[in-house]
Formats: structure tokens, C-alpha cells, sequence
């Protein structure tokens, strides 16, 4: 027991002749943080008074100088109170809209991630299937939506559908892109350690294409509710699409407006969302 | 028969570039004896990298033997000499999206090894032997340069190898953390009868620390000379051997040497 304790004791004696070769107090390379008030001022302020202004002066133009008709462009005023007024009595175009997103988008991330990484267990399957999924990822999804009817008969979860395959080969693209691109050093270092095959992907390929994925991510959320708004000019019933295509046949211009900032709101708020998550999990990125 | 670790016979080595193929290595042959340390120099672009990625079985070599503990590894470094030999990369080549401790922990988990309690053991005593022990925590990015070659010098060591193989280890440091690090290195490896080979491009360091100089001709990579430094154990502890006559007229001939190569490239 005792002789044990005598040899740790070396052990860290030993330690401490080598600190001291070294200054331990050298200074990180840290990004500086802003306080909370800076960050008010700096990042939030200018966008605030930004949008502020614009409203105000439309407000201005409409009611007040009265120099658009409401056709061309409602009054911010008109907007607020018509949307309210509509959505207070039916939240079911919203709902239907978004947890179709939602429910896609959650489909289409390990889908298209699964997709991305079998094809880059082998190059002639990247170079087979690249062409196809950047054909994919080009067309817009809504020229397929008439077939899609077609085949599903009209069944609810054709919207789904619609989502995913616009979601799907924006993601696969973004990852498989991150796959193969393995910096040479990195391949260096999977030789040097003889790593096997899925060593080398699991321990390697992934962890250093996840700037990529997150790419493809943030795209794949964009996207996602393009495809689900075209989809409903097509697809009655139900979803912003839907409700926009009526208020536009009865008229009702300031709905009309307030759905589409509704939904550029919403994309825009699923977009943070996935930025934050990007942040967290890619804390060692500078 | 002097025993060596390392030994390469022959090697040739070619490297495609665009469509033109291009002689890296031609007929090099290198010996490295158990417990001593070698270092090989040469002019820029003339192919040490690719000698110590061949014997790290990072490139193979087209032709030539390479024989490690006198084993052919010719088609690849076998997974019990892996197990031996720490590397050490020209730019450190730190995986970015681990923390300092886990880059330390990277070769065996690639290697396979069974994590147990010796694994924080001897991350404590390699950042210790670095001095970056307080900063296990820290991802590479906020790390500067020279310490994150010292982050990849622990990282070599974390097999605690009985072969190092070093591909400009202090390239990327100040002098001074250059001059503690090669010291502190050179004694702790040689003290634990290590066998080393380093590449480097100083001739001082060459000379202070290495019992045998290799200097390689301009590309194609071929053996121009070997150097044995004949310097006693006791004289390199003295902080005088720097300005010994014997000291300096060895590091004049190879500051020589290795001109007389590369005024062979401006021909």
C-alpha cells in the first residue's frame, strides 16, 4: 500500500518537471462574446428598425396617401386584422401545412442521410447515381404533383409525399458531397491507423462532412415548404396553398397577404431552428 | 550485425500527377538500428515525407523490401506494428471535431483497443510531458498552431510506441518551444530506448540530437550520404556542445552538403 502511494507520488513529481517547461497560461484562441445588450444593439436593432420603417411607410402609402389600390397592395393594418380575424376562427390550413413539413422533413433527414451514405460506400455508385439526384435536386417537385395525384389517388398523404421528394435530394446531395470530399490528410490517417471500413466511415467520413450535412439540412427545411405550398395550388382542400388560391378567387387581398407572410415567417422560423441545432452540434467549428 | 528496427532496401516509388508520372524515391535504402535516432534531410520536394509514410504504411512503395522488426511490409503495415509505431504528421492533422483529450484517444479507438482507466492515465501524462494538460478539454480551433503540433506529438505517443517516426515535428513551432520540445523529446525517447527517425531541415538539430544523418538527393529521392554523428551520450548534456569545434565543423559539412543539393536543383 504504502510503497504504492510513494510511486504515484513520483509519478506526478515527475509531471511537474515537464509543466514547467512550458508556459501554462498561453492564451486560447477564443472568439470574443458579446454581452446580451450588445447583441441587442448590433444584431438585432438594425433589422428591427428596418422592418419597422418599411411597415410604417406602407402604412403611410396605403391608408394614409392612399396610393396603391388594395388589389396591388393591402395596408399592414388591413393585413394584421384580416389574418387575425381568419385564423382566430380556422387554424386548420396552418396546422395541415406545417405538420405536413414537420412530418416530411422528419421523414426525409434519415432518409436522405441513409441514402447519401450507401451510395458512398462505393465510388461507382457516386458516380452512377450522382447525375440522377442533381436532376433531382434541380427540378422543381411540383411538376410531378398531376402523377403524384395520379398514383395516390388524392390520399392525404400525397402532401407528404410531395415534401419528401423535394426534401430528400437536396439533403442527399449536401451529404454525399461531404462523403466523398475527405480531406487527403484525413484518408492519411485512416491508413495510418489500418482502419477498417467502417471505422474509417463512422470515425472519419461522417464526423467531418457534418458541415455539409447541416448544409443540406438548412436547405432541405426551405425547400420542404416550397414543396408543400405548390403542392396545395394543386391539391385543394386544405394548407396555405389552398387557403391563398381562395382568398385570391373571393378577393381578399389582405388574407392573401397575411398568408404569405404566415408562411415566410414559419420557413423562416424552421430555418433558425435548424441553424441553433447546426451550432450546437458543431461546437469545434470555428 | 547491428539489429534493425527499421530497414529499407531498394525503394522506388512513383506518384501520379495529373497524367505524367513522377520518381518520388529511386533506390533508397535506409537503416535504422534499435534505440537510436536517425534523421534524414534532404532538399524540399525530395521525397522524406513519402519515406516515412511508406514505413508508417501511409503510401506503399512500387518496388525495394521494407523491413520492420525484419518482416517484409511491402503491401501494407501489419495491424502488430501499428500497434508499435507512433507518427507524427508535418501539420499535425488533429481531427477538428474532437477535444484535445479525444484526439489523444483517436488511435486506439481506431486500433480497436478496449477503453479502460489507463486511457485518462495516459492522456495525463503525454499532455503533461507537452504541457497541455490544461487544456484536454479545448477543441483544436482554439488551440494555435505549435500547440496543436504538440496536441499531435502526445497523440503519437498515446500507444506508447517502440518506434517514432516524425515528419517535421517542430516545423510549425517557435524556436523556443522548437528547442524545449526537441530536447525534452530526444532525452525522455532515448532514456525509454525509443527508436526514432525524424525528418527535419535543421542542421543543428540534426547534428545535437540524431546518432546517424541521412541526406537524400534532390528528386528523384536517392541516398546522397549518411552521417554518423559519433556524439557521446555525456556531450549531449553539455550546454557547451553547441559551440564545440567538433559540434561545428559536423553541422558546416552538412550545411554543405545539403547546399551543394539544392544548388543541384537551380542546374
Amino acid at each position: 500500500m504504502l510503497d504504492n502511494d510513494s510511486s504515484h507520488l513520483d509519478v506526478n513529481n515527475k509531471h511537474h518537471s515537464s509543466i514547467s517547461h512550458f508556459d501554462q497560461n498561453a492564451e486560447l484562441i477564443k472568439p470574443k462574446r458579446k454581452s446580451i445588450k450588445q447583441k441587442l444593439i448590433c444584431d438585432w436593432l438594425p433589422p428591427i428598425v428596418v422592418l419597422l420603417l418599411l411597415i410604417i411607410g406602407l402604412e403611410i402609402c396605403t391608408d394614409g396617401l392612399h396610393l396603391f389600390k388594395e388589389m396591388v397592395m393591402p395596408s399592414p393594418s388591413s393585413i394584421l386584422i384580416s389574418t387575425i380575424n381568419f385564423f382566430k376562427l380556422k387554424v386548420g390550413d396552418y396546422q395541415s401545412t406545417f405538420s405536413n413539413v414537420f412530418i416530411g422533413y422528419c421523414i426525409s433527414v434519415p432518409l436522405g442521410l441513409i441514402i447519401a451514405g450507401l451510395l458512398a460506400q462505393t465510388k461507382v455508385l457516386v458516380k452512377a447515381f450522382g447525375p440522377l439526384i442533381v436532376v433531382f435536386a434541380v427540378t422543381p417537385m411540383m411538376v410531378l404533383v398531376p402523377i403524384l395525384v395520379m398514383w395516390t389517388n388524392f390520399a392525404s398523404w400525397t402532401r407528404i409525399l410531395a415534401v419528401v421528394i423535394q426534401t430528400v435530394p437536396i439533403i442527399v446531395l449536401n451529404s454525399l458531397a461531404g462523403f466523398t470530399n475527405v480531406p487527403a490528410e484525413k484518408e492519411e490517417l485512416a491508413r495510418l491507423y489500418g482502419a477498417s471500413k467502417s471505422k474509417r466511415f463512422f470515425k472519419i467520413v461522417v464526423p467531418q462532412a457534418w458541415p455539409r450535412i447541416f448544409t443540406g439540412l438548412r436547405m432541405g427545411v426551405v425547400n420542404a415548404s416550397l414543396g408543400i405550398i405548390s403542392t396545395e395550388f394543386l391539391i385543394l382542400g386544405k394548407g396555405m396553398g389552398y387557403r391563398i388560391t381562395v382568398a385570391c378567387n373571393f378577393l381578399k387581398f389582405p388574407l392573401v397577404f397575411g398568408c404569405i407572410i404566415l408562411v415566410a415567417l414559419t420557413s423562416y422560423l424552421l430555418m433558425t431552428i435548424v441553424s441553433i441545432v447546426e451550432k450546437r452540434v458543431l461546437v469545434w467549428k470555428q | 550485425m547491428i539489429n534493425n528496427i527499421i530497414e529499407l532496401r531498394h525503394i522506388t516509388k512513383t506518384y501520379m500527377q495529373g497524367k505524367t508520372s513522377i520518381l518520388a524515391l529511386d533506390d533508397f535504402s535506409l537503416e535504422v538500428p534499435q534505440g537510436s535516432f536517425v534523421s534524414l534531410m534532404g532538399p524540399s520536394g525530395c521525397g522524406k515525407s513519402t519515406v516515412t509514410k511508406i514505413i508508417a504504411g501511409i503510401e506503399k512503395a512500387d518496388s525495394g523490401q521494407v523491413l520492420i522488426y525484419g518482416k517484409n511490409q511491402i503491401n501494407g503495415v501489419s495491424r502488430d506494428i501499428q500497434l508499435k509505431m507512433g507518427y507524427v504528421f508535418q501539420w499535425h492533422n488533429l481531427t477538428e471535431w474532437r477535444t484535445v483529450e479525444e484526439n489523444l484517444y483517436f488511435p486506439l479507438e481506431m486500433l480497436g483497443i478496449k477503453k479502460d482507466f489507463s486511457w485518462t492515465e495516459r492522456a495525463e501524462k503525454y499532455l503533461n510531458l507537452v504541457g497541455l494538460y490544461k487544456y484536454r478539454k479545448v477543441y483544436p480551433h482554439e488551440l494555435s498552431g505549435g500547440m496543436k503540433q504538440r496536441v499531435g506529438i502526445a497523440r503519437s505517443l498515446m500507444l506508447e510506441p517502440e518506434i517514432l517516426v516524425f515528419d517535421q515535428p517542430f516545423g510549425a513551432l517557435d524556436a523556443i518551444t522548437r528547442g524545449i520540445l526537441a530536447n525534452l523529446l530526444s532525452t525522455e525517447m532515448r532514456n525509454q530506448g525509443k527508436t526514432i527517425l525524424m525528418i527535419t531541415s535543421d542542421t543543428e538539430e540534426a547534428v545535437h540530437y540524431c546518432d546517424y544523418i541521412y541526406v537524400m538527393t534532390s528528386q528523384p529521392g536517392h541516398n546522397r550520404t549518411m552521417l554518423k554523428t559519433n556524439i557521446t551520450e555525456d556531450q549531449r548534456k553539455d550546454p557547451n556542445l553547441l559551440i564545440q569545434n567538433d559540434f561545428l565543423a559536423l553541422d558546416r559539412k552538412l550545411i554543405q552538403i545539403i547546399n551543394s543539393e539544392e544548388n543541384d536543383i537551380e542546374k
